[in-house]
């Protein structure tokens, strides 16, 4: 049994569908990618895997615990599981970076303030932020500030790791490191789920790849290294790796996206 | 210049005390209900509707009725009522409810300035309720609220002065009384106003500290 099964998935705004019977499956320590055009559905399906977002039908199970996403305690369950890393980044600005990432262990899961704050500053030094712990997020840049929250997201421990566009504010170095760091967190058993406009992260990181097309899924790639070669998801790669949101130049490989270097 | 007597002064600071009482009464109070009264707009579901649009329309009525008239209300409706209380409880309780509905509509407006991105992200990382009040939503809203809440309560101190016309001695009251037994008006007036400073200037150095406090953080 896969650790995550998603199916059926449908979400409605209005009268607008903007999921359509969208399912998926991961393995523990899958990283799995989401693409497809702007307006897809790619951020929604995000949404409805931490319980964000409402959703008209759609059932998920998680490592073996089924989870009917329409009722409202499924937020619940879906939240002790996950993590999620919003493209904005959703830190708290009046909060030190450090704060941001001690509240919730110390909160939530009754963590002393020593053991989360030696936790954080082991996780700031392996992400480069070793000095900026005291710092207010708006003194950040946006690199930093998206490492900032992939590091809060990590002190949860989470069994799944959601990210909207981990990379697209990283500069090319940080892109690398990032990417090693999301390997090892798979490597350990950690499932982490992306949506991302990387075409060069997205091939080289994938185990698997899930193609949305207004809100269905267009096409799955499966496989590190092969997801990116079924056709269909080829093709898209091919077309957006001019992306500027990318993050990898045309070129270079014949699938036309260029692989970064670890 | 002359020299207040000592009943004068016993009678300005008596006045003094009960504005101050006024204030501190009718601003809690006020408080108190700013807070039910948003608790309730920002409620949720079926079960609470009917509460929310009463909320609503209390804030939208009592703001837009002039003081003096909420106090007469007030005043004869426990009178007719035949409720005991003395016309101090009556200013008090007609302040606080007027200051409720401004200061909710304050404490309304400023929750909403938080974006929902960070009440978002403040779900993720499960934070219960409780904690997503304490630590997200109240110390961002509060820049949006301290200023202009403070501001509402300055001017209400000054707005005490019309109980007075349910028989209140409070600040202006006694000034009017000190005129009307013969002593200078202009001086009386000036002790007054000096009276009237030297309780709400605190408040708006009160406020700066905070938003000097809140912007630090």
């Amino acid at each position: 049994m896969p650790y995550i099964d998603v199916r059926d998935v449908c979400v409605r705004h209005g009268k607008t569908e903007t999921l359509r019977d969208v399912g998926f499956t991961a393995e523990r320590g899958e990283i799995v990618s989401f693409i497809g055009p702007s307006g897809s559905g790619k951020t929604t399906l995000l949404r409805t895997l931490i319980g964000l977002q409402s959703v008209e039908c759609g059932r998920m199970t998680v490592d073996g615990r089924m989870v009917n996403m329409s009722e409202p305690g499924s937020a619940k369950v879906l939240r002790a599981q996950a993590a999620i890393v919003f493209q904005q980044f959703g830190l708290f600005g009046h909060m030190s970076v450090l704060r941001n990432l001690t509240l919730a262990p110390t909160v939530v899961a009754k963590r002393t303030h020593r053991e989360a704050e030696h936790e954080a500053h082991e996780l700031l030094e392996k992400l480069g932020l070793a000095d900026k712990a005291n710092v207010l997020p708006d003194d950040l840049s946006g690199g930093q500030k998206q490492r900032v929250a992939i590091a809060r997201a990590l002190m949860l421990r989470p069994a799944l790791l959601l990210l909207d566009e981990p990379t697209s504010a990283l500069d090319p170095r940080k892109v690398q490191e990032v990417s090693s760091l999301l390997r090892d967190l798979a490597r350990d058993g950690m499932t982490i789920i992306q949506v991302s406009h990387a075409m060069g992260v997205v091939a080289s990181l994938s185990d698997r790849i899930v193609l949305l097309e207004a809100g269905h899924v267009r096409a799955l790639g499966h496989g590190r290294g092969q997801a990116s070669q079924t056709p269909d998801i080829a093709a898209f790669m091919n077309t957006h790796s001019d992306d500027p949101e990318s993050g990898a130049s045309a070129g270079g490989s014949p699938q036309g996206f260029r692989e970064p270097q670890f | 210049m002359i020299a207040f007597s000592h009943y004068d002064t016993s009678l300005l600071l008596q006045a003094l005390l009960r504005t101050i009482i006024l204030s501190v009464g009718g601003g809690l109070m006020g408080v108190a209900g700013a807070v039910i009264l948003t608790a309730l707009r920002l409620s949720g579901g079926k079960v609470l509707l009917p509460l929310r649009l009463l909320a609503v329309a209390y804030v939208q009525i009592i703001r837009r009725i002039p003081f003096i008239v909420t106090l007469y209300i007030v005043f004869f409706c426990t009178g007719m009522a035949g409720v005991d209380v003395s016309a101090t409880v009556v200013a008090i309780g007609s302040i606080g409810l007027i200051a409720a509905a401004y200061l909710s509509e304050i404490l309304h407006g400023g929750i909403l300035t938080v974006p929902v991105e960070q009440v978002e992200a403040a779900l993720t990382l499960d934070l219960p309720l409780w904690a997503r009040w304490r630590y997200v939503i109240v110390p961002q809203a509060m820049s949006a609220v301290l200023p202009p809440a403070i501001g509402y309560l300055v001017l209400f101190i000054k707005d005490t002065a019309l109980a007075s016309q349910i028989g209140v001695v409070e600040l202006s009251q006694a000034g009017v009384i000190l005129s009307g037994r013969g002593l200078p008006s202009a001086q009386v007036f000036c002790a007054v106003l000096l009276l009237y400073f030297t309780i709400s200037y605190p408040l708006t150095c009160l406020s700066r500290l905070l938003e000097k406090r809140i912007a630090v953080h």
